[in-house]
């Protein structure tokens, strides 16, 4: 099973991580308009992690599953967790004066999303994408 | 790895073409030198070419709304243009909907919009 | 599983393909069909070791595969399944002639065995009828996608003008591959105004409400400005009632009220030139 793991510090990880991500989506026939939602919700998931936990990684994972093949982004952080991430999943509700889409609008580019945040501990999202 | 907007002025209108993938530090740099340029007395437009920026996130959403903010203080109006369906459609379902700003399908059609108003005012 | 039948099924391996394929060859179904003369030996060899694999696990996991890709390919070459079924049934009958002739001295464990192949016998034909519908199901979704496309065209009218006639319910589906269709067409043509039609719409409801504005939202990214038209009074009650915010989309009640707009729009005229209704038209397209 393919998989690609890369640390996140900075913005031009943002930019290679999505590179990496877009590029899977379209060797597994992925059409332009998913290689798009998955690069931005990569590219929103990956921005939170610079931004509110200073540094994390990103795996991009080949899925198979009974003839369906489908990609997987983990995204981890051992940063300050999420206090309430019912809120933190509305729309517009940001505490850095951003527009408060990341989270909501990455959740629902991809088919499925989980997230995971434990108050000094970290965060974690893992969210897939099944080929139409 | 740095890069650079072109900036271009056709007429009294602002031009700028946004190349490949961006990072947060271009486009808010972007954002500045845009800001620099509208700034200029005669200044009568700007539109914001899209066509060949592969993703457009919340980031870059809101500095775009930002953007279109700022230059609707000084009265200059703000066109984005060539946006891709993909990135269309991305944006909607995010729920980004760039409500108010003004777009065009191409730049020729985003300086047409432009003089007109021009026109009407 | 017992180990009874998986030391059977072992050391019985060249017994039963051998019998296999003396069974094959005179069969009346599958030696006249061509999709498995080439490999037949090998299709019952594939089909043996993964009923061996599932015997030592207790599961039906591989021979679901196996009989899933055979299915799948058969189904969709449009080839008939009936030699598959045969196969496997050819497959069954040969262990149990080896099973009878085996164990000539002992019938109790003659009958045991064919028992237990019986079992796997019953079992492997569901998994194959569940992979057929399986493989079935997967064609029609297909060929609902072409239809899809073909169901939802994207007419240029003049310059600049798109009509979207929306026919028939439309599902979270289908609203995607609209505004797909809708926005390729909107850059093809580098079309400035749309007019969405959904008078062929059987039921509006939010859902559907939600998908169009969507689409209008979408198209207008791009530049283009959409007239939705042919609302009916329903429509129209149901967005009131839910509290839809239609906002600042731009909506009449019948295409022709659509399009004299649109062509106001474009700085176009609708006039007659010269006098009367069609019949006296002659010069009118010249
Ligand atoms: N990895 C993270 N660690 C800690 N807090 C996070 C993390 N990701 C998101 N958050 C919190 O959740 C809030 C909502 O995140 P979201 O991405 O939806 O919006 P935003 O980043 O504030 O703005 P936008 O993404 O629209 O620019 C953030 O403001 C932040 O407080
Ligand atoms: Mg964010």
């Amino acid at each position: 099973m393919l998989e690609r793991t890369s640390s996140i510090e900075n913005e031009l990880d943002i930019i290679a991580a999505r590179r990496c991500a877009k590029e899977i989506a379209k060797e597994l026939g992925f059409s332009t308009v998913d290689q798009v939602r998955i690069a931005t919700a990569i590219s929103e998931l990956a921005r939170n992690v610079v931004l509110y936990a200073k540094n994390g990684s990103i795996a991009i994972r080949v899925l198979c599953e009974g003839g369906r093949k489908g990609l997987e982004i983990l995204v981890a952080d051992n940063g300050p967790g999420i206090p309430n991430v019912e809120l933190a999943m509305t729309d517009g509700y940001s505490t850095s004066g951003g527009l408060g889409a990341g989270l909501p609008g990455a959740k629902r580019l991809m088919d499925t999303f989980r997230i995971d945040s434990k108050l000094g501990q970290g965060t974690t999202i893992v969210a897939r994408k099944w080929k139409a | 790895m740095h890069q650079q907007v072109p900036i271009l002025k056709i007429d009294d209108f602002w031009i700028a073409s946004v190349q490949g993938s961006l990072h947060d530090q271009d486009v808010i740099e972007f954002k500045e030198a845009l800001l620099n340029k509208i700034m200029q007395p005669k200044s009568r437009g700007l539109i914001i070419d899209l066509t060949v920026l592969d993703v457009v996130d919340s980031f870059v959403t809101k500095t775009l709304i930002d953007i279109r903010g700022l230059a609707g203080l000084m009265g200059v109006p703000v066109v984005i243009a060539g946006m891709s369906p993909a990135v269309a459609i991305t944006l909607v379902e995010m729920g980004l909907n760039l409500e108010g700003v003004d777009t065009a399908l191409n730049l020729q059609k985003g300086l047409d919009k432009l003089r007109n108003a021009g026109k009407e005012r | 599983m017992e180990q009874e039948i998986v030391g059977f099924w072992t050391d019985s391996r060249n017994e039963i393909i051998g019998k296999c394929i003396e069974l094959s060859a005179k069969d009346a179904i599958l030696e006249p069909d061509e999709s498995y003369r080439q490999n037949r030996e090998q299709v019952f060899e594939h089909l043996w070791s993964a009923l061996l694999q599932d015997m030592q696990s207790d599961t039906m996991a591989k021979t679901g595969e196996v009989v899933g890709s055979l299915s799948r390919e058969a189904v969709r070459y449009g080839r008939n399944v009936e030699p598959i079924q045969r196969i496997i049934e050819i497959l069954m009958k040969s262990a149990e002639e080896a099973a009878r002739t085996k164990y000539r001295e002992d019938a109790n464990r003659a009958s045991r065995i064919a028992g237990h192949i019986k079992e796997y016998l019953d079992k492997t034909m569901i998994i194959l009828t569940k992979s057929i519908i399986r493989a079935q199901a997967e064609v029609i979704e297909k060929q609902k996608e072409y239809l899809l496309e073909l169901s939802t065209p994207v007419i240029p009218l003049l310059d600049g003008i798109l009509v979207l006639p929306l026919i028939g319910t439309i599902d979270t589906r289908r609203a995607k591959q609209i505004m797909d269709n809708l926005l390729n067409g909107i850059v093809e043509a580098q079309a400035d105004t749309v007019l969405i039609d959904i008078s062929g719409v059987p039921i509006v409801d939010t859902q559907v409400a939600h998908h169009l504005i969507k689409t209008v939202q979408a198209a207008s990214l791009l530049g283009a400005r959409c007239i939705i038209v042919g609302i009916r009074p329903e429509f129209a009650q149901t967005i009131v009632k839910l509290g839809i915010d239609f906002g600042s989309i731009v909506t009449k009640n019948s295409l022709q009220a659509g399009l004299k707009l649109a062509l106001k729009w474009h700085n176009y005229e609708l006039r007659r030139v010269g006098g009367g209704g069609p019949d006296a038209s002659t010069g009118a397209d010249s």
